[in-house]
């Protein structure tokens, strides 16, 4: 389970930065009082454009920031004060969490099993299962740099979930991928939770975010505007398209700024 | 300490997977360095050969007849006159306008040397009891043109100095009235020197130098890339979120750019000491030198050097860790390098007189103490302060980068 108690994220911004934001302020809020809670079993969408403050939500989760207020228990550990603990029972995958394209995604695999600290057997049967269902062994022993985009995210993924974690969050998964990559992996996200995991996705895709989430948050402008599940994001507007919700939710949360 | 090993062991295969990489960092500079000092030594002489080859072309002004019949006894044809296996083309002449016009083609380059005697040279060297001054013979050379300095050398001790000592025996009869001592004549134990110091003044000159050259600079792209490199790629991350300590990511990377540095410096290091004695060898003047040392040299170096690495590869690291990216990082540390480069070559020039307390000062202390092993002028105890300095103030740098890879800012942008 996550919990996310009134999360505040504020980036400082030095000069180049400020000039880059067109803004006179030293500071940026990325992420504004934000608080969630998702649980196993379910996979939860966290929705919103680029910019909203997805990403920094979930790199706090992911103990890579560190919140300016507010607290984020991970399976009741606590994001700054146990991090190693957090990081143990968590997959975190985003397109800046890249696998070093020198190195085969088999050498990936065992090397970060091992940082796990796994042993050999159990390292073995998780290669068997993640790369057989991906298609990875045909490629197992190339370099990562000698992959397709389709590949690349196949072996993050894998590489990613070696020690069978608990929660998995996964920041715009199917971005660059192409149909048949992008449904393996969607697919896959279904079976995880079907396995009682906590499965979190951040997307700008409505349509992907309506089949694939259970429950979801918008964020827009570093605020959460709604939580709930697809039923009642659906019921803003008496529609069956989760995006003409979310442009409702938009349109009220910028009238209201 | 698994995780560590677990962490050096992928940066070792990264490098040693990479063909290129193992011929750049490893073979590529003992290449380079054997190639270098063999061409050097090839060159340098073949120089010297065209030298001795040359034969010089002088013109003598107002020679004297004592002088004249001084080189008749010379094996000679037609203006060539040989002495000592040096031959020497000759032009004689009374005409002082022709003096003058010649200067122009030494200035050339084109005739090698002018001797003029003066005019009253016998008489003067005849009345030197009364005679207010000795007679004075000048020469006219250009020292930029090698064949014209070393004929005025060839002349002045194989043609004049000969001439000189045969008038100065007609003068007193026997020379060896003129000695009033000698010294070393029969001595031949003159020279009491430690001779390991002596090679190694020769050495320690230039190795020390190169070879924190050689592992700073062998450490310098390995590091900026397994930093900053990594961050840039997003591939730091990826270690980031495992739930292993940051500290152990930093140990890893560290004890790994050691022992490839480490390496590199070794195979450097190894090339200097085979290619020198070519380059002398083939000059000729350390015929039969070579580099030995004690076992306790052995040691001290061997220390110096692996704790010596552990300071560069922290300090590299912690600049690498601090940029953004790896044009950043090689911003940050080429000041670094400029600092060792010109440490090393103040080692060069001095060393001898370091006190205890300078072994202390980072970088400055342990590359005056890796000179100073070639000379054997390091005792244990400088060789302990230099070592403690250089674990220091690698710790040191090792914590602060441990601490960067806390810092959001530092490791994300953030």
């Amino acid at each position: 389970m996550v919990e996310i108690q009134h999360v505040t994220k504020i980036y400082k911004l030095n000069k180049k930065q400020m000039a880059e934001n067109k803004t006179n302020s030293s500071t940026k809020v990325a992420v504004r009082d934000v608080s969630l809670t998702a649980k196993a079993g379910e996979i939860f969408g966290i929705l919103g454009p680029n910019g909203a403050g997805k990403t920094t939500l979930l790199r706090c989760v992911a103990t890579l920031l560190t919140p300016t207020e507010g607290d984020i228990l991970v399976n009741g550990f606590h994001t700054v004060r146990d991090g190693e603990q957090v990081r143990r029972s968590m997959a975190f995958l985003t397109n800046e969490v890249k696998l070093d394209v020198h190195f085969s995604p088999k050498y990936l695999f065992w090397f970060f099993g091992r940082l796990y600290g796994l042993s050999d057997e159990y390292i073995e049967k998780r290669q068997m299962e993640l790369f057989s269902y991906f298609g990875i062994t045909e490629f197992e022993n190339k370099r990562i740099e000698e992959l397709s985009t389709g590949m690349k995210q196949k072996a993050s993924i894998a590489v990613s979930l070696v020690h069978d974690p608990d929660i998995v969050i996964f920041d715009e998964p199917t971005n660059g991928l192409d149909i048949i990559t992008a449904r393996a992996v969607t697919d896959y996200l279904r079976i995880l939770r079907d396995r009682g995991k906590l499965v979190v996705i951040s997307t700008h895709i409505m349509p992907e975010a309506q089949k694939l989430c259970d429950r979801m948050a918008m964020i827009i402008n570093g605020s959460c505007v709604f939580q709930g599940t697809l039923q009642e994001a659906l019921a803003l507007r008496q529609s069956d398209d989760l995006e003409d919700a979310f442009f409702e939710l938009y349109r009220q949360a910028t009238e209201d700024k | 300490m698994k995780t560590i090993v677990i962490v050096m062991k992928k940066e070792l295969y990264r490098v040693f997977s990479d063909r290129k990489m193992v011929f750049g960092l490893f073979f590529m500079p003992a290449i380079v360095i054997i190639g270098i000092y063999l061409l050097m030594g090839i060159l340098m002489s073949s120089m010297m050969e065209d030298w001795e080859e040359h034969e010089p072309t002088i013109l003598i002004y107002h020679a004297p007849h004592s002088f004249y019949d001084y080189m008749g006894t010379m094996e000679q044809s037609t203006g060539e006159y040989r002495q000592n296996d040096s031959v020497f083309h000759i032009t004689w002449t009374d005409d002082g306008q022709m003096v003058e016009e010649e200067k122009a083609h030494i200035y050339s380059g084109e005739l090698d040397l002018i001797l003029v005697f003066p005019d009253d040279f016998e008489e003067q060297v005849k009345e030197y009891p009364t005679a207010e001054s000795i007679p004075d013979i000048y020469t006219y050379y250009n020292p930029s043109e090698d064949y014209s300095d070393n004929a005025r050398t060839d002349v002045l001790n194989k043609l004049l100095e000969p001439y000189r000592q045969k008038l100065l025996q007609e003068r007193v009869g026997d020379l060896e009235q003129l000695k009033i001592f000698t010294v070393d004549a029969t001595n031949e134990d003159s020279v009491i020197q430690n001779d390991n110091k002596a090679q190694g003044k020769i050495f320690g000159f230039v190795i020390p130098y190169m070879i924190t050259i050689a592992l700073f600079a062998g450490a310098m792209n390995l590091g900026a890339d397994s930093f900053a490199g990594e961050k840039e790629r997003g591939t730091m991350a990826a270690l980031l979120v495992t739930p292993i300590k940051r500290s152990a990511i930093v140990y890893g990377k560290l004890f790994a750019l050691m022992i490839l540095s480490g390496l590199s410096s070794l195979i450097y290091g190894g090339a200097m000491i085979f290619a020198m004695p070519l380059l002398y060898r083939t000059l000729g003047t350390l015929t039969g030198q070579d580099l030995h040392f004690m076992p306790s040299q052995m040691v001290m170096m061997l220390v110096l050097i692996v704790t010596l690495v552990f300071l560069y590869v922290a300090l590299i690291a912690m600049c690498a860790t601090f940029a953004k990216n790896m044009k950043e990082a090689s911003t940050y540390i080429m000041p670094l390098y400029m600092l060792v480069l010109a440490i090393g070559m103040v080692s060069m020039f001095r060393g001898e007189n370091v006190s205890n307390l300078q072994y202390f000062i980072p970088l400055y202390g342990s590359t005056m103490a890796l000179k100073n092993v070639f000379t054997v002028e390091l005792s244990p105890l400088e060789c302990l302060f230099a070592t403690i300095s250089n674990l220091v103030s690698g710790a040191l740098c090792a914590y602060l980068t441990a601490k960067m890879f806390h810092n959001e800012k530092v490791m994300f942008n953030a």
